[in-house]
Protein backbone atom coordinates (compact mmCIF):
# COMPACT_ATOMS: atom_id res chain seq x y z
CA UNK A 1 0.00 0.00 0.00
CA UNK A 2 1.30 3.43 -0.92
CA UNK A 3 1.21 5.74 2.13
CA UNK A 4 -1.30 8.59 2.02
CA UNK A 5 -0.10 12.06 2.94
CA UNK A 6 -2.72 14.74 3.46
CA UNK A 7 -1.90 18.38 2.76
CA UNK A 8 -4.29 21.05 4.10
CA UNK A 9 -3.94 24.61 2.83
CA UNK A 10 -6.54 27.31 2.15
CA UNK A 11 -4.69 28.41 -0.98
CA UNK A 12 -5.60 26.54 -4.16
CA UNK A 13 -2.37 27.77 -5.72
CA UNK A 14 -0.28 26.28 -2.92
CA UNK A 15 -2.12 22.95 -3.21
CA UNK A 16 -1.76 22.82 -7.02
CA UNK A 17 1.92 23.66 -6.77
CA UNK A 18 2.61 20.93 -4.21
CA UNK A 19 0.69 18.42 -6.33
CA UNK A 20 2.70 19.40 -9.40
CA UNK A 21 5.98 19.09 -7.51
CA UNK A 22 5.38 15.57 -6.16
CA UNK A 23 3.46 14.32 -9.19
CA UNK A 24 4.51 10.78 -10.21
CA UNK A 25 6.43 10.21 -6.98
CA UNK A 26 5.92 6.55 -6.21
CA UNK A 27 6.75 6.78 -2.51
CA UNK A 28 3.39 8.28 -1.44
CA UNK A 29 0.07 9.71 -2.61
CA UNK A 30 -0.50 13.37 -1.80
CA UNK A 31 -4.11 14.19 -1.03
CA UNK A 32 -4.73 17.94 -1.10
CA UNK A 33 -7.50 19.41 1.06
CA UNK A 34 -8.84 22.94 0.94
CA UNK A 35 -10.40 23.28 4.38
CA UNK A 36 -11.06 21.83 7.79
CA UNK A 37 -14.48 20.66 6.48
CA UNK A 38 -12.87 18.78 3.60
CA UNK A 39 -10.45 17.22 6.08
CA UNK A 40 -13.25 15.99 8.36
CA UNK A 41 -15.10 14.51 5.38
CA UNK A 42 -11.93 12.77 4.14
CA UNK A 43 -11.04 11.31 7.53
CA UNK A 44 -14.37 9.40 7.51
CA UNK A 45 -12.97 7.09 4.85
CA UNK A 46 -9.20 7.47 4.90
CA UNK A 47 -6.51 7.06 7.54
CA UNK A 48 -3.56 9.32 6.74
CA UNK A 49 0.06 8.24 7.18
CA UNK A 50 1.35 11.80 7.50
CA UNK A 51 -0.04 15.34 7.44
CA UNK A 52 1.25 18.64 6.10
CA UNK A 53 -0.60 21.70 7.37
CA UNK A 54 -0.47 25.35 6.38
CA UNK A 55 -0.30 27.73 9.35
CA UNK A 56 -3.14 30.09 8.39
CA UNK A 57 -6.15 28.14 7.23
CA UNK A 58 -8.66 31.00 7.19
CA UNK A 59 -11.89 31.17 9.22
CA UNK A 60 -9.80 31.45 12.37
CA UNK A 61 -8.53 27.89 12.07
CA UNK A 62 -4.78 27.62 12.45
CA UNK A 63 -2.39 24.85 11.54
CA UNK A 64 -1.34 24.50 15.15
CA UNK A 65 -4.93 23.91 16.38
CA UNK A 66 -5.43 21.37 13.61
CA UNK A 67 -2.17 19.66 14.54
CA UNK A 68 -3.35 19.28 18.13
CA UNK A 69 -6.66 17.79 16.93
CA UNK A 70 -5.00 15.42 14.48
CA UNK A 71 -2.50 14.18 17.06
CA UNK A 72 -5.37 13.60 19.49
CA UNK A 73 -7.07 11.40 16.89
CA UNK A 74 -3.88 9.79 15.51
CA UNK A 75 -1.21 9.91 18.25
CA UNK A 76 1.67 8.74 16.03
CA UNK A 77 0.83 10.74 12.92
CA UNK A 78 3.90 12.53 11.53
CA UNK A 79 3.02 16.22 11.06
CA UNK A 80 4.77 19.14 9.38
CA UNK A 81 3.61 22.74 9.57
CA UNK A 82 4.24 24.17 6.09
CA UNK A 83 4.38 27.95 6.18
CA UNK A 84 5.21 31.09 4.27
CA UNK A 85 6.34 32.67 7.54
CA UNK A 86 9.96 32.55 8.57
CA UNK A 87 10.76 29.49 10.62
CA UNK A 88 12.12 31.56 13.50
CA UNK A 89 8.74 33.27 13.91
CA UNK A 90 6.75 30.06 13.75
CA UNK A 91 8.95 27.87 15.94
CA UNK A 92 7.80 29.65 19.12
CA UNK A 93 4.16 28.88 18.25
CA UNK A 94 4.96 25.30 17.37
CA UNK A 95 7.07 24.68 20.46
CA UNK A 96 4.08 25.71 22.59
CA UNK A 97 1.85 22.97 21.16
CA UNK A 98 4.64 20.41 21.08
CA UNK A 99 4.29 20.10 24.86
CA UNK A 100 0.86 18.66 24.10
CA UNK A 101 1.45 16.90 20.82
CA UNK A 102 5.07 15.81 20.75
CA UNK A 103 7.44 16.63 17.87
CA UNK A 104 6.09 18.58 14.93
CA UNK A 105 8.25 19.68 12.01
CA UNK A 106 8.27 23.21 10.64
CA UNK A 107 8.89 23.70 6.93
CA UNK A 108 9.33 27.07 5.28
CA UNK A 109 7.61 27.20 1.91
CA UNK A 110 10.42 29.26 0.41
CA UNK A 111 13.04 26.75 1.52
CA UNK A 112 11.32 23.41 0.90
CA UNK A 113 10.04 23.44 -2.67
CA UNK A 114 10.62 21.88 -6.06
CA UNK A 115 14.04 20.51 -5.22
CA UNK A 116 13.18 18.77 -1.98
CA UNK A 117 9.47 18.67 -1.12
CA UNK A 118 9.10 15.05 -2.25
CA UNK A 119 12.19 13.91 -0.30
CA UNK A 120 11.05 15.87 2.75
CA UNK A 121 7.65 14.13 2.64
CA UNK A 122 9.30 10.73 2.25
CA UNK A 123 11.47 11.57 5.24
CA UNK A 124 8.43 12.72 7.25
CA UNK A 125 6.81 9.34 6.63
CA UNK A 126 9.72 7.64 8.37
CA UNK A 127 9.15 9.66 11.56
CA UNK B 1 11.34 98.58 42.93
CA UNK B 2 9.07 101.47 43.83
CA UNK B 3 5.34 101.27 44.18
CA UNK B 4 4.67 103.21 40.95
CA UNK B 5 6.44 100.55 38.88
CA UNK B 6 4.62 97.79 40.74
CA UNK B 7 1.30 99.51 40.09
CA UNK B 8 2.02 99.82 36.35
CA UNK B 9 3.18 96.21 36.19
CA UNK B 10 0.17 94.80 37.95
CA UNK B 11 -2.22 96.84 35.80
CA UNK B 12 -0.61 96.04 32.48
CA UNK B 13 0.09 92.32 32.94
CA UNK B 14 -2.40 90.03 31.29
CA UNK B 15 -2.10 87.70 34.31
CA UNK B 16 -4.17 88.49 37.40
CA UNK B 17 -2.18 89.35 40.49
CA UNK B 18 -4.11 89.09 43.75
CA UNK B 19 -3.60 88.84 47.46
CA UNK B 20 -5.76 87.27 50.16
CA UNK B 21 -5.69 87.00 53.91
CA UNK B 22 -5.53 83.68 55.76
CA UNK B 23 -9.31 83.31 55.47
CA UNK B 24 -9.04 83.66 51.66
CA UNK B 25 -10.61 87.13 51.68
CA UNK B 26 -9.30 89.00 48.65
CA UNK B 27 -7.34 92.05 49.76
CA UNK B 28 -5.91 93.13 46.41
CA UNK B 29 -6.65 92.30 42.78
CA UNK B 30 -5.13 93.66 39.57
CA UNK B 31 -7.12 94.94 36.60
CA UNK B 32 -6.48 91.88 34.43
CA UNK B 33 -9.39 90.19 36.22
CA UNK B 34 -11.82 92.24 34.14
CA UNK B 35 -10.85 90.76 30.79
CA UNK B 36 -10.18 87.30 32.19
CA UNK B 37 -13.14 86.73 34.53
CA UNK B 38 -15.53 89.63 33.86
CA UNK B 39 -15.31 91.17 37.37
CA UNK B 40 -13.81 94.54 38.22
CA UNK B 41 -11.17 94.50 40.98
CA UNK B 42 -13.64 96.40 43.18
CA UNK B 43 -16.21 93.63 42.78
CA UNK B 44 -13.88 90.97 44.17
CA UNK B 45 -11.83 92.78 46.80
CA UNK B 46 -13.36 92.06 50.20
CA UNK B 47 -14.97 88.85 48.95
CA UNK B 48 -13.77 85.27 49.40
CA UNK B 49 -11.44 83.81 46.78
CA UNK B 50 -13.87 80.95 46.30
CA UNK B 51 -16.13 83.31 44.31
CA UNK B 52 -13.89 82.76 41.28
CA UNK B 53 -13.92 78.96 41.73
CA UNK B 54 -16.64 76.58 40.59
CA UNK B 55 -18.82 75.38 43.49
CA UNK B 56 -17.35 71.85 43.44
CA UNK B 57 -13.83 73.04 44.33
CA UNK B 58 -14.71 75.48 47.12
CA UNK B 59 -14.86 73.12 50.09
CA UNK B 60 -11.57 71.47 49.13
CA UNK B 61 -9.93 74.90 48.91
CA UNK B 62 -11.14 75.91 52.37
CA UNK B 63 -9.97 72.62 53.90
CA UNK B 64 -6.54 72.91 52.24
CA UNK B 65 -6.07 76.53 53.32
CA UNK B 66 -7.12 75.86 56.94
CA UNK B 67 -4.72 72.93 57.13
CA UNK B 68 -1.85 74.99 55.73
CA UNK B 69 -2.48 77.90 58.08
CA UNK B 70 -2.68 75.51 61.06
CA UNK B 71 0.14 73.11 60.21
CA UNK B 72 2.23 74.64 57.41
CA UNK B 73 1.57 71.49 55.42
CA UNK B 74 0.98 72.11 51.71
CA UNK B 75 -1.43 69.84 49.90
CA UNK B 76 -0.29 70.91 46.45
CA UNK B 77 2.66 72.38 44.62
CA UNK B 78 2.53 76.19 44.74
CA UNK B 79 4.04 76.75 41.32
CA UNK B 80 2.01 76.57 38.11
CA UNK B 81 -0.92 74.65 39.56
CA UNK B 82 -3.62 73.93 37.01
CA UNK B 83 -7.09 74.80 38.24
CA UNK B 84 -10.56 75.65 36.97
CA UNK B 85 -11.80 79.24 37.26
CA UNK B 86 -15.32 80.63 37.27
CA UNK B 87 -16.21 83.79 35.29
CA UNK B 88 -18.82 86.28 36.39
CA UNK B 89 -21.16 84.94 33.71
CA UNK B 90 -20.94 81.42 35.21
CA UNK B 91 -18.74 79.91 32.51
CA UNK B 92 -15.57 78.08 33.42
CA UNK B 93 -12.02 78.35 32.10
CA UNK B 94 -8.70 76.58 32.69
CA UNK B 95 -6.21 78.54 34.81
CA UNK B 96 -2.65 78.18 35.95
CA UNK B 97 -1.93 79.62 39.38
CA UNK B 98 1.32 80.25 41.25
CA UNK B 99 1.07 81.02 44.96
CA UNK B 100 3.25 82.75 47.49
CA UNK B 101 2.87 84.05 51.04
CA UNK B 102 4.28 86.94 53.04
CA UNK B 103 3.91 88.74 56.34
CA UNK B 104 2.26 92.15 56.08
CA UNK B 105 3.23 95.32 57.93
CA UNK B 106 0.31 94.63 60.27
CA UNK B 107 2.01 91.34 61.27
CA UNK B 108 -0.70 89.29 59.58
CA UNK B 109 0.02 86.63 57.02
CA UNK B 110 -1.13 87.12 53.43
CA UNK B 111 -1.13 84.99 50.31
CA UNK B 112 -0.41 86.10 46.77
CA UNK B 113 -1.47 84.50 43.55
CA UNK B 114 -0.57 84.99 39.90
CA UNK B 115 -3.40 83.65 37.75
CA UNK B 116 -2.97 82.91 34.05
CA UNK B 117 -5.65 82.00 31.51
CA UNK B 118 -4.44 78.82 29.77
CA UNK B 119 -7.45 78.27 27.50
CA UNK B 120 -5.38 78.54 24.31
CA UNK B 121 -2.65 76.28 25.67
CA UNK B 122 -5.23 73.66 26.67
CA UNK B 123 -6.84 73.82 23.23
CA UNK B 124 -3.44 73.35 21.59
CA UNK B 125 -2.67 70.44 23.91
CA UNK B 126 -6.00 68.81 23.11
CA UNK B 127 -5.46 69.31 19.37
CA UNK B 128 -1.94 67.98 19.58
CA UNK B 129 -3.22 64.91 21.47
CA UNK B 130 -5.84 64.33 18.77
CA UNK B 131 -3.22 64.70 16.06
CA UNK B 132 -0.95 62.27 17.89
CA UNK B 133 -3.73 59.68 18.13
CA UNK B 134 -4.58 60.17 14.46
CA UNK B 135 -0.93 59.76 13.51
CA UNK B 136 -0.69 56.58 15.57
CA UNK B 137 -3.82 55.23 13.88
CA UNK B 138 -2.46 55.98 10.41
CA UNK B 139 0.89 54.43 11.32
CA UNK B 140 -0.81 51.28 12.57
CA UNK B 141 -2.89 51.02 9.42
CA UNK B 142 0.18 51.51 7.26
CA UNK B 143 2.05 48.87 9.20
CA UNK B 144 -0.81 46.39 8.84
CA UNK B 145 -1.13 47.25 5.15
CA UNK B 146 2.58 46.68 4.58
CA UNK B 147 2.42 43.43 6.45
CA UNK B 148 -0.65 42.15 4.59
CA UNK B 149 0.69 43.15 1.19
CA UNK B 150 4.13 41.69 1.67
CA UNK B 151 2.83 38.49 3.21
CA UNK B 152 0.25 37.92 0.49
CA UNK B 153 2.77 38.69 -2.25
CA UNK B 154 5.02 35.85 -1.20
CA UNK B 155 2.69 33.05 -2.31
CA UNK B 156 2.39 34.07 -5.99
CA UNK B 157 6.10 34.86 -6.18
CA UNK B 158 6.90 31.41 -4.84
CA UNK B 159 4.53 29.93 -7.40
CA UNK B 160 6.37 31.74 -10.22
CA UNK B 161 9.84 30.45 -9.40
CA UNK B 162 8.58 27.03 -8.38
CA UNK B 163 6.76 26.45 -11.67
CA UNK B 164 9.75 27.81 -13.58
CA UNK B 165 11.90 25.33 -11.68
CA UNK B 166 9.42 22.53 -12.45
CA UNK B 167 9.51 23.34 -16.16
CA UNK B 168 13.31 23.19 -16.17
CA UNK B 169 13.26 19.96 -14.20
CA UNK B 170 10.60 18.11 -16.17
CA UNK B 171 10.87 19.39 -19.74
CA UNK B 172 13.51 19.04 -22.40
CA UNK B 173 14.46 22.65 -23.09
CA UNK B 174 16.69 24.30 -25.64
CA UNK B 175 19.65 26.02 -24.02
CA UNK B 176 18.16 29.46 -24.71
CA UNK B 177 14.80 28.58 -23.16
CA UNK B 178 16.63 27.09 -20.22
CA UNK B 179 18.41 30.42 -19.65
CA UNK B 180 15.15 32.37 -19.98
CA UNK B 181 13.41 30.14 -17.49
CA UNK B 182 16.39 30.38 -15.15
CA UNK B 183 16.13 34.18 -15.42
CA UNK B 184 12.46 33.99 -14.41
CA UNK B 185 13.49 31.93 -11.39
CA UNK B 186 16.30 34.29 -10.39
CA UNK B 187 14.14 37.39 -10.71
CA UNK B 188 11.29 35.86 -8.74
CA UNK B 189 13.75 34.83 -6.02
CA UNK B 190 15.14 38.36 -5.84
CA UNK B 191 11.61 39.70 -5.65
CA UNK B 192 10.87 37.25 -2.85
CA UNK B 193 13.94 38.41 -0.92
CA UNK B 194 12.80 42.00 -1.32
CA UNK B 195 9.27 41.24 -0.15
CA UNK B 196 10.68 39.37 2.85
CA UNK B 197 12.69 42.45 3.78
CA UNK B 198 9.59 44.60 3.35
CA UNK B 199 7.83 42.27 5.73
CA UNK B 200 10.66 42.66 8.21
CA UNK B 201 10.40 46.43 7.87
CA UNK B 202 6.66 46.26 8.58
CA UNK B 203 7.36 44.13 11.64
CA UNK B 204 10.41 46.07 12.86
CA UNK B 205 9.97 47.46 16.34
CA UNK B 206 6.97 45.26 17.08
CA UNK B 207 7.55 43.90 20.57
CA UNK B 208 6.89 40.18 20.68
CA UNK B 209 9.15 39.01 23.44
CA UNK B 210 9.76 41.11 26.56
CA UNK B 211 12.56 39.00 27.98
CA UNK B 212 15.70 40.97 28.73
CA UNK B 213 18.42 39.09 26.98
CA UNK B 214 22.10 38.79 26.99
CA UNK B 215 23.49 40.98 24.19
CA UNK B 216 26.57 38.76 23.83
CA UNK B 217 24.35 35.73 23.17
CA UNK B 218 22.40 37.62 20.52
CA UNK B 219 25.56 38.77 18.73
CA UNK B 220 27.02 35.25 18.91
CA UNK B 221 23.88 33.80 17.36
CA UNK B 222 23.82 36.45 14.60
CA UNK B 223 27.47 35.64 13.83
CA UNK B 224 26.57 31.95 13.68
CA UNK B 225 23.81 32.75 11.17
CA UNK B 226 26.22 34.81 9.05
CA UNK B 227 28.85 32.07 9.08
CA UNK B 228 28.87 31.46 5.34
CA UNK B 229 29.29 35.18 4.50
CA UNK B 230 31.97 35.49 7.20
CA UNK B 231 33.85 32.50 5.86
CA UNK B 232 33.60 33.65 2.26
CA UNK B 233 34.89 37.15 3.06
CA UNK B 234 37.40 36.13 5.74
CA UNK B 235 35.80 38.66 8.11
CA UNK B 236 36.79 38.97 11.75
CA UNK B 237 34.22 40.35 14.18
CA UNK B 238 35.43 41.39 17.62
CA UNK B 239 33.36 42.38 20.63
CA UNK B 240 34.03 42.40 24.34
CA UNK B 241 31.53 41.97 27.10
CA UNK B 242 28.50 43.84 25.78
CA UNK B 243 26.03 45.68 28.01
CA UNK B 244 22.49 44.31 28.05
CA UNK B 245 19.45 46.17 26.75
CA UNK B 246 15.71 45.94 27.32
CA UNK B 247 14.83 45.12 23.73
CA UNK B 248 12.80 42.35 22.12
CA UNK B 249 15.08 39.52 20.96
CA UNK B 250 13.89 39.54 17.32
CA UNK B 251 14.46 43.29 17.14
CA UNK B 252 17.95 43.15 18.67
CA UNK B 253 18.91 40.31 16.31
CA UNK B 254 17.68 42.29 13.32
CA UNK B 255 19.76 45.32 14.28
CA UNK B 256 23.03 43.41 14.55
CA UNK B 257 22.24 41.18 11.58
CA UNK B 258 21.64 44.15 9.27
CA UNK B 259 24.68 46.10 10.49
CA UNK B 260 27.09 43.16 10.32
CA UNK B 261 25.76 42.12 6.91
CA UNK B 262 26.40 45.67 5.66
CA UNK B 263 29.91 45.76 7.09
CA UNK B 264 30.72 42.46 5.36
CA UNK B 265 28.97 43.42 2.13
CA UNK B 266 30.58 46.83 1.71
CA UNK B 267 34.16 45.63 2.17
CA UNK B 268 37.14 46.72 0.15
CA UNK B 269 37.97 44.39 -2.70
CA UNK B 270 40.62 41.92 -1.65
CA UNK B 271 40.68 43.07 1.97
CA UNK B 272 39.34 40.89 4.79
CA UNK B 273 36.73 42.90 6.71
CA UNK B 274 37.59 43.77 10.31
CA UNK B 275 34.53 44.68 12.31
CA UNK B 276 34.51 45.83 15.91
CA UNK B 277 31.50 46.24 18.19
CA UNK B 278 31.71 48.17 21.45
CA UNK B 279 29.14 49.26 24.01
CA UNK B 280 29.10 51.84 26.78
CA UNK B 281 26.56 53.23 29.22
CA UNK B 282 25.06 56.65 28.48
CA UNK B 283 22.65 57.54 31.30
CA UNK B 284 19.68 55.17 30.89
CA UNK B 285 20.81 54.01 27.48
CA UNK B 286 23.49 51.75 26.13
CA UNK B 287 25.41 53.12 23.18
CA UNK B 288 26.62 50.57 20.67
CA UNK B 289 29.23 51.37 18.06
CA UNK B 290 29.83 49.14 15.05
CA UNK B 291 33.08 50.04 13.30
CA UNK B 292 34.30 48.69 9.98
CA UNK B 293 37.20 49.48 7.68
CA UNK B 294 35.19 48.99 4.53
CA UNK B 295 34.64 51.12 1.45
CA UNK B 296 32.98 53.92 3.46
CA UNK B 297 30.63 56.35 1.80
CA UNK B 298 30.73 59.83 0.31
CA UNK B 299 29.30 62.74 2.32
CA UNK B 300 26.15 63.03 0.21
CA UNK B 301 25.07 59.49 0.98
CA UNK B 302 25.30 59.75 4.76
CA UNK B 303 22.11 61.81 5.02
CA UNK B 304 20.04 59.32 3.09
CA UNK B 305 21.22 55.87 4.15
CA UNK B 306 18.58 55.50 6.84
CA UNK B 307 15.77 56.38 4.45
CA UNK B 308 13.34 53.68 3.38
CA UNK B 309 13.84 52.49 -0.22
CA UNK B 310 17.16 54.25 -0.52
CA UNK B 311 18.37 51.44 -2.76
CA UNK B 312 16.16 49.20 -4.78
CA UNK B 313 17.10 45.61 -5.61
CA UNK B 314 19.93 45.65 -8.06
CA UNK B 315 21.96 43.13 -9.88
CA UNK B 316 25.00 45.31 -9.37
CA UNK B 317 28.11 44.66 -7.38
CA UNK B 318 26.48 45.02 -3.97
CA UNK B 319 23.16 43.27 -3.77
CA UNK B 320 20.56 44.37 -1.31
CA UNK B 321 17.11 45.71 -0.78
CA UNK B 322 18.17 49.07 0.60
CA UNK B 323 15.91 48.56 3.57
CA UNK B 324 18.44 47.20 6.07
CA UNK B 325 19.40 50.49 7.70
CA UNK B 326 15.82 51.77 7.53
CA UNK B 327 14.81 48.70 9.53
CA UNK B 328 17.58 49.32 12.06
CA UNK B 329 16.56 52.98 12.42
CA UNK B 330 12.90 52.07 12.83
CA UNK B 331 13.69 49.60 15.61
CA UNK B 332 16.09 51.96 17.41
CA UNK B 333 13.57 54.82 17.31
CA UNK B 334 10.73 52.59 18.48
CA UNK B 335 12.79 52.12 21.63
CA UNK B 336 13.37 55.92 21.87
CA UNK B 337 17.00 55.44 20.89
CA UNK B 338 19.11 57.47 18.45
CA UNK B 339 21.17 56.34 15.49
CA UNK B 340 23.92 58.04 13.54
CA UNK B 341 26.76 57.41 11.15
CA UNK B 342 30.31 58.56 10.59
CA UNK B 343 31.94 57.50 7.39
CA UNK B 344 34.77 58.38 5.09
CA UNK B 345 35.06 57.07 1.60
CA UNK B 346 37.85 54.51 1.40
CA UNK B 347 38.42 54.54 5.17
CA UNK B 348 35.39 52.90 6.72
CA UNK B 349 32.04 53.37 8.37
CA UNK B 350 31.01 53.68 12.01
CA UNK B 351 27.39 53.28 12.98
CA UNK B 352 26.44 54.24 16.50
CA UNK B 353 23.05 53.80 18.14
CA UNK B 354 21.49 53.80 21.59
CA UNK B 355 18.96 51.45 23.17
CA UNK B 356 17.43 51.51 26.65
CA UNK B 357 19.61 49.69 29.15
CA UNK B 358 18.53 46.34 30.55
CA UNK B 359 19.74 44.48 33.64
CA UNK B 360 23.42 45.30 33.68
Amino acid sequence: MIPIVIYIDDSDDALSLASAIVENDKRFDLLTLRSNEELIETLKTITPDAAIIDLNLGDGMTGTILAVKLRAAYPNLPIAIYTAYEKSRVEKLVSKIELQTGKIRTWEKSKIGVADLADSIADLLKA
Amino acid sequence: MNNAILDVLSETLSDIILATDVKSKITYCSGAIESMLGYTPEEVVGNNLTMIMPERFREMHQIGMSRYVATGQRTLDWKAVEAVGLRKDGTELPLEISFGDYQGEDGERYFTGVIRDITVRKQLEARSQLEKEELERINNELEQFGYAVSHDLQEPIRAIYSYAELVRKKEELSSTTDIYIKNIEDNARRLEAFVKTLLKHAQAGRVVDETVLNTNDVIASVIADLQSAIKESGATITYDSMLNVAVDSTNLRQIFQNLLENSIKFRKAGVKPQIQIVSKLLYNYVQFVVIDKGIGMPDGLKDTIFTTFQRLPTKGEYKGTGLGLAIVKKIVETYTGRIGVESEEGVGTTIYFTLPKGNL
